[in-house]
């Protein structure tokens, strides 16, 4: 098998705030081999975000301080990076899109600039030149009429418009990673579709991995070959996407999957899970979970559980995995 | 676009021009005492030196004798043609001398303007940039200090530092830059400096403000994920936004510049509008006065739609209502 394109390991983020230290992320290890589409999902606050902004060492320091780990990328630690090594991988090796894509362009730039000034700065292309390859990369995501796009300014555009914007930003230099933070959860299902399966093909058209970020299983499964549930920091499962949906491992992954609405299952109450997220300022001992978990016995309230190879290749943190 | 916007703009203009022009007709009315003594430059205790019969001759010379709407229909049909009367000191046309005064003025205030933004941009933005480092206290010290010294007082320490003790730079006269540009530097440099200082005081808080505000937004995030270098994130996406924030405050603060600047022109004896003004109050020139204040007072008002317009240019979600 191919050494992975990316490999987080024991990755602790910790944020420095008046109320006191919060623990954002807390040895989360993972890798991504080329061409893979890894889901992270968990609920808000689970790190998630956190997580994928670290690659990008995009977390503000201070008050974010990222406490221990590596993050490897093409075996080099991105953690290790100067500023300006860094600056030549975000957006040119690894690209991210963000949940709110009318925020997350610039109000007073034209998209066309915004997107060219990618050219300019990795390729170092001229204007004119950058703005043939804006072109090419605005109706790659599929957007009528390329050229007058290029001349909007955001608040012109309609959500899925500035999100295929976002896309093809984010695509102009052909990364070898693309790390979607919920990138359809601002928009309506219709246009989530249709964002899905842009992504999903040019995904496969550049060949190019993909970490998507997302609190929605449902999308995540449309989308992603393994899939990482992370709850209060940690990563406590990570499965390929066909066991986790039919033999999940860890007692949150099976809550969380009893609690999405069936058809099938029209007459029966919902089961939420019981109880609500730790406090990350003051998180329990031992296993996060255990409050609220129907199986946890003496030693999960004072170990924390490592997250270990449980059945064949997945892997959960759980002392009691499995049905 | 924006074409139309600018005339729709310009026409906006005439209700504000017509009440600005209203303002400074009436001044002289409302002034105690007698129009006509008023308009004469004559104190109401030496009324006795005119005769009933002058007075009635005067009175009609000036028109005061017709309903007042005629009279500032009159009056105002005078100022549009360009006719602001004599003055009573010189006995020479308001305009003629007014046009002499205003290009020191306009020159003045363009070199403080740039002495202002030299200082309170990059201020502002290091300030933000370093947030509570020592160059942030610094920045911030400079504009506490800024604000709270009195223009005159800042402008006469500099006077006896500068002119007095080191003798570098004149404290008084004036040239004009298009006859001897080092001249004119030499003598614009401390009031431009004072009212340079008085302006990038509050501004460098604006821009610092600004500057935090947008540093947090997602879009800059955005530019950080692209992989922008830092000055390029900085300057070319969150200070441009900044900026139309403070475009306002500098439009405000140009205008006072334009307008206001009447004491440090007088302290510096620049032959300016400001200190135009005072010598026609001190002599009772009321139509000096007139002419003085009705010019700012435009001034002010065509300074808002330059800044309104350069606010459309700089941010294109302003729509006209």
């Amino acid at each position: 098998m191919d050494a992975p394109l990316l490999e987080v390991k024991n990755l602790t983020i910790r944020f420095h705030l008046q109320r006191g230290v919060l623990s954002a992320v807390q040895n989360v290890s993972f890798s991504l081999r080329a061409g893979e589409t890894l889901g992270i999902v968990g609920e808000t606050g689970c790190g998630k975000t956190v997580t994928s902004l670290s690659i990008l060492r995009l977390i503000p320091c201070p008050p974010g301080n990222i406490a221990g780990g590596e993050i490897l990328f093409h075996g080099e630690d991105l953690l290790k990076k100067s500023e300006r090594e860094i600056e030549k991988i975000r957006g040119r090796k690894i690209s991210m899109i963000f949940q709110e894509p009318m925020t997350s362009l610039n109000p007073s730039l034209t998209v066309g600039e915004q997107i060219s000034e990618c050219y300019r700065v990795h390729m170092g292309h001229s204007g004119k030149v950058a703005r043939e390859f804006t072109e090419h990369a605005l109706s790659l995501v599929q957007l009528p009429s390329p050229q007058t796009v290029a001349g909007r300014y955001p608040h012109e555009l309609a959500g899925g418009m500035r999100q295929r914007v976002m896309i093809a930003m984010a695509l102009a230099c052909q990364p070898e990673i693309l790390i979607a933070d919920e990138p359809t959860t601002a928009l309506d299902v219709t246009i989530q579709a249709q964002i899905l399966e842009l992504l999903k093909e040019l995904q496969t058209k550049m060949k190019m991995a993909l970490i998507f970020i997302s609190h929605n299983l449902g999308v995540v499964a449309r989308l992603c070959d393994r899939i990482g549930v992370m709850y209060a920091g940690s990563l406590v499962e990570l499965s390929d996407k066909k066991s986790l949906f039919t033999h999940p491992l860890h007692p949150y992954t099976q809550a969380l999957l009893n609690a999405i609405p069936r058809p099938d299952l029209r007459d029966e109450t919902l089961k939420a899970i019981p109880g609500s997220v730790c406090n990350l300022f003051d998180p329990p001992p031992g296993c996060k979970f255990h409050p609220r978990c129907a199986k946890a016995k003496e030693l999960c309230k004072t170990e924390m559980p490592r997250l270990e190879a449980k059945s064949g290749e997945n892997l959960a943190a759980c002392y009691f995995p499995g049905a | 676009m924006l074409a139309r916007y600018v005339v729709r703009r310009i026409l906006q203009l005439i209700p504000v021009l017509v009440l600005v022009s209203l303002a400074v007709f009436l001044l002289v009315r409302v002034i105690p005492g007698d129009p006509v003594l008023v308009m004469m430059g004559i104190d109401q205790d030496e009324r006795a030196r005119i005769t009933p019969e002058q007075y009635r001759v005067l009175q009609h010379q000036i028109g005061l004798d017709r309903p007042i709407y005629v009279q500032y229909l009159n009056w105002a049909d005078k100022i549009v043609h360009g006719d602001f009367g004599l003055s009573l000191a010189t006995r020479r046309p308001i305009v003629e001398i007014i046009f002499e005064r205003y290009p020191a003025t306009l020159y003045l205030a363009a070199t403080a303007l740039l002495v202002g933004l030299a200082i309170a941009i990059p201020a502002g933005v290091i300030a933000a940039v370093k947030q509570n480092t020592k160059i942030d206290y610094a920045a911030m010290g400079f504009a506490l200090w800024g604000v709270a010294m009195p223009d005159f007082w800042l402008a006469l320490m500099l006077i006896v530092l500068f002119s007095l003790k080191l003798g570098w730079l004149p404290s008084i006269g004036y040239a004009s830059p298009f006859d001897n540009a080092g001249l004119f530097l030499q003598h614009a440099c401390l009031p431009a400096i004072v009212m340079g200082t008085e302006l990038a005081a509050p501004l460098t808080r604006y821009v610092r403000a600004e500057m935090l505000d947008q540093l947090r937004q997602d879009y800059v995030r955005t530019a950080w994920a692209k992989g922008l270098p830092s000055r390029m994130v900085i300057v070319k996406h969150a200070l441009r936004n900044s900026l139309i924030a403070a475009v306002t405050v500098v439009g405000l603060q140009t205008a006072r510049l334009l307008g206001g600047a009447t004491i440090i022109e007088t302290i510096f004896s620049w032959p300016g509008v400001g200190r135009l003004l005072i010598d026609g109050i001190y002599q009772r020139d009321y139509p000096i006065v007139q002419g003085a204040v009705l010019l700012i007072a435009v001034t002010y008002v065509f300074i808002n739609l330059i800044v309104d317009i350069f606010y459309k240019w700089l941010d294109p979600r302003i729509k006209l209502e």
